[in-house]
């Protein structure tokens, strides 16, 4: 209680006079109260709402074969990423059909590995607009791995990007350069 | 000399400002909370900068764990109670009312088809402790996909939400999309959070 009663001094003849009621209620236990619904709503409460990112991705024809991909869009106005086992990300600006483990450049996710990389080929690109990124998550990537790259496309503003599969050839250039150790080129 | 006394008073505090503030929070987190609804299974999102907040209607959830299962859920329990109905007269499950109402309690189930009736038999602290499948979704079985369709029908305005854990492998994640690819399902959100 806030209010501490304080002895009555003297107390003429022993009369029992009636406490004087000031006329405020003691707010005390009311704060409490107060307090404790306060304590529980802020433990039960999610704040961090969840985000989300929106991917389409390329409509299937089975009829078409698929590895036509690359060969309508120039070469220098592409750039392939392939995202591999234990956080580690590839890039190469070359055919699908002869692609070798020399032409992967090892960079990271970090913003002077990949979203540079990026850049500078998407400015060296002879018709920027058009500049396409293909995203390949190998089968050792992480899902992760995956949302990071699609934040690159978004923070890059790149809108032209999909995610493909993996082919044999990149496959095996994949599997010689992942014998290098990691960060080396 | 006239001695100033100084007005003696009791250590009394006036509590009436105190409880005002304290009020005042606690509507503002009555109003904005939502509470934490129960999980059946812990996946860990990846982060990114996207800032789009995932809906709260309207939404259905395919759920990666680290260890490539699948679990499919509904955040709207009103939405519930029509999927379940779909799924039921669709696949002839035999689902009572009472299961059906026991369904639209849970928020995400990871089981299939065959096992669905059992499980919502299952006391709430039996369902908890139950170790899941998984709805299964591969190349020989695509249940999982019969259950997008199934929530697309009883829901035109439905989208879908693909929640994957940061371990989760990607092959998990490709069968997802090639299966969904192949129902004619190309648009997805990917649930992350915040930085």
């Amino acid at each position: 209680m806030a209010e501490i009663q304080e002895k009555d001094s003297g107390g003429k003849g022993g009369k029992v006079r009636s406490k004087k009621n000031s006329g405020k209620p003691d707010m005390t236990p009311m704060v409490d109260l107060g307090f404790l619904l306060i304590t529980f709503f802020m433990f039960t409460t999610t704040f961090s709402k969840p985000n989300m990112m929106k991917l389409n991705m390329p409509e299937k024809d089975e009829d078409k074969p698929e590895d036509q991909e690359t060969s309508e869009i120039k070469l220098s106005n592409t750039i392939t990423v392939i995202m591999g086992k234990d956080d580690r990300v590839f890039w190469y600006q070359q055919a699908v059909s002869d692609v070798t483990a020399a032409d992967l450049y090892e960079t990271d996710y970090s913003a002077e590995g990949i979203r540079a990389e990026i850049m500078k080929k998407k400015l060296a690109a002879i018709d920027s607009s058009k500049f396409t990124i293909i995203l390949k998550p190998t089968n050792e990537a992480t899902f992760k791995n995956t949302v990071d790259i699609l934040d690159e496309m978004d923070i890059t503003g790149n809108k032209l990007y999909a995610i493909v599969d993996v082919q044999k050839q990149e496959e095996e250039a994949y599997q010689e350069k992942m014998k290098t150790p990691k960060g080396g080129n | 000399m006239a001695q100033v006394k100084p007005k003696r008073h009791g250590p009394a505090m006036d509590m009436t400002a105190m409880c005002d503030v304290a009020f005042l929070l606690l509507t503002f987190f009555i109003m904005t909370t939502t509470f934490k609804s129960q999980e059946t299974v812990k996946i860990v999102t990846p982060s990114s900068i996207s800032k789009l907040i995932v809906e709260e209607k309207n939404i259905g959830t395919v759920s990666i764990t680290d260890d490539g299962k699948y679990y499919f859920g509904i955040t709207e329990p009103m939405e519930r109670r029509a999927f379940i109905n779909v799924l039921n007269s669709k696949f002839e499950l035999g689902l009572t009312a009472a299961e059906q109402n026991e369904y639209t309690k849970i928020a995400e189930v990871g089981i299939g088809k065959d096992g669905i009736k059992s499980y919502l038999n299952l006391s709430k602290g039996d369902r908890e402790k139950a170790k899941l499948p998984g709805i299964p979704c591969d190349s020989t079985n695509t249940e999982l996909v019969d259950w997008v369709k199934a929530y697309a029908e009883s829901n035109p305005a439905g989208n879908l939400a693909i929640r994957g854990d940061v371990k989760t492998q990607y092959p998990a994640v490709k069968i997802l999309f090639d299966e969904l690819a192949k129902a004619k399902v190309y648009k997805f959100r990917l649930v992350t959070k915040g930085e």
